[in-house]
């Protein structure tokens, strides 16, 4: 049910979009026995200022630092684009490369469709940050084992809700693929 | 009391009336919109020309515009948030509360504090739980907030109630032959690019001309630099206030206090520890509406308790000023003799 607010200019009347907050039952992969996440993060880099607040937002929330070294995804400054600032997170793959490269099998997915890394089993090789394409595990410096995203458990993402600006936008993988090819063609 | 509430009440209609006679924007409601300004932390320490100059502007567009009484920090998402949502839900709605129960429209001119404000109260109507919980805590300090209160950005209080026609109406000194830079802030593009817009269409008003480079959606870096202090410095500030210089513009023109916090760090560090000197002075909007509608430097105290002096800029904005009179004189002439 969408609760009418009381502000009054053009900028609040849009209908803020009423997102779930708890990843709900992951969807099935039409023609294969896999699962994966209901929602995916998308980033619009024509929106993203660099204020690294996701980064922030997502060290504090698994490391309880300030300290955006500790963050799990990556925001940038192009090498090719002066004032435009790019990132990389998890996409929660439906066939994920980390996974099937894992030599110890500790990468899985869990009930919710989110990719995750076991860090009991996990012996910091690095090979899933190889097979990656766009090498989101990250080496744990203190623990020497590989980490990630793990989509908050499921909650409403912190890098999500601390971006400055909307750019990072949490949507429906079905959508999520729409917009990406939107912006691409841009 | 009484007398001098129905003056209060037949000034506030007369300012009203001037904006709906003006033909700008017709005022539906019958109740006059009050308007309480929330200075937040920067404003009065760091930009007391800024906050001068806003104050003047707003009373000389017939607003009702007074500071906000009982105001508390506004407690910046970016910060608190991530700690502890209750704590920032809960602390936030302080100023809220405080806002319904006198009756005004809070009006920030700070990215920081608007976002805070806008979020809590949009998180708050929009899921009654939380405002169960928030009323809990506020109950202790003997408050309540019901969330029925308005908040606004003072590019959104400018363009949408004043109007531009007004604005522009108001304009006696174009600032014509003045170039600038501007940098409006990440929250402000957090919806849509209407506040950005908002923000040229004011500035296109006052006669500057914009210029536009790589560097104008890029962070200040205040956040950043509590996490990475040299990249929020050489990546951000710098590369902002390097590309300002290397193309001679007149002004850096901002709105929101936070970021002119960061610019102020940067622009001393690089001072003081790298021994570059930056000569573009950080200009509010509200300073530049001001200077456009008339008022002088000194109305305001632009020249005082600035990292960067405005003076240079101050002088050419004389010198524009004395040729558009000479010029216009002229053509007086001119029309006369004909």
């Amino acid at each position: 049910m969408t609760t009418e607010h009381k502000y009054t200019s053009p900028v609040f009347l849009v209908p803020a979009p009423k997102i779930q907050k708890q990843l709900a039952e992951p969807i099935k992969v039409p023609g294969t026995d896999e699962k994966v996440s209901d929602l995916v993060i998308v980033h619009d880099p024509s929106k993203c200022t660099g204020c690294n607040q996701c980064m922030i937002g997502c060290a504090y929330k698994h490391y309880r630092t300030f300290d955006r070294r500790f963050a799990l995804l990556y925001v940038n400054e192009s090498p090719n684009k002066n004032g435009f600032y790019v990132n990389a997170n998890c996409q929660h793959c439906v066939f994920p490369m980390c996974l099937a490269s894992c030599p110890k099998e500790a990468i899985y997915k869990d009930e919710k469709g989110i990719v995750r890394i076991s860090p009991m089993l996990c012996v910091g090789c690095g090979t899933c940050n190889q097979a990656c394409p766009i090498g989101i595990p990250r080496l744990d410096e203190e623990r020497k084992i590989y980490v990630k995203c793990d989509f908050c458990d499921g909650d409403y993402p912190m890098c999500f809700q601390m971006c400055s600006t909307g750019a990072l936008k949490l949507m429906p993988r079905k959508e999520a693929f729409g917009l990406v090819k939107k912006l691409r063609s841009v | 009391m009484a007398a001098a509430k129905s003056k209060d009440n037949s000034k506030a209609d007369g300012a009203e009336n001037g904006i709906a006679e003006s033909g700008v924007k017709s005022v539906s409601s019958a109740k006059p919109t009050k308007y309480g300004y929330f200075l937040g932390c920067v404003m009065p320490v760091k930009m007391p020309w800024a906050e001068k100059a806003t104050m003047t502007v707003s009373k000389h567009l017939g607003l009702d515009f007074d500071y906000m009484k009982e105001t508390l920090c506004c407690v910046r998402p970016g910060v608190w948030k991530a700690m502890n949502p209750d704590w920032w839900l809960s602390v936030t709605a302080q100023n809220l509360a405080n806002a319904e129960k006198q009756g005004i429209t809070i009006v920030d001119t700070c990215n920081g504090c608007w976002i805070s404000h806008y979020e809590s109260l949009k998180e708050l109507t929009e899921e009654p739980e939380k405002l169960k919980m928030v009323n809990e805590h506020l109950g202790k300090a003997g408050m309540h907030l019901k969330g029925d209160v308005k908040v606004k950005h003072y590019l959104e209080l400018l363009h949408d109630d004043v109007g531009m026609e007004k604005i522009v109406a108001s304009v006696v000194r174009p600032l014509t032959g003045i170039k600038v830079m501007r940098h409006i802030g990440c929250h402000a593009r957090k919806h849509d690019e209407t506040l950005p817009n908002d923000f040229d269409e004011i500035l296109r008003a006052t006669g500057v001309e914009i210029i536009d480079t790589p560097y104008d959606k890029t962070c200040c870096g205040l956040l950043l630099y509590f996490a990475d202090s040299n990249q929020a410095i050489l990546e951000r500030i710098g590369k902002k206030m390097m590309t300002a210089q290397a193309l001679g513009v007149d002004a850096y023109v901002i709105i929101c206090s936070g970021c002119y916090d960061q610019f102020e760090r940067g622009v001393k560090i690089y001072r003081e520890e790298k021994g570059i000197i930056f000569e573009t002075p950080i200009i509010h909007i509200a300073e530049l509406l001001a200077l456009a509608f008339g008022y002088e430097p000194e109305d305001f105290g632009m020249t005082k308790c600035r990292p960067i002096a405005a003076d240079k800029f101050i002088e050419k904005v004389r010198a524009i000023a004395a040729k558009n009179a000479k010029a216009a004189v002229e053509k007086k002439k001119g029309g006369e003799s004909l």
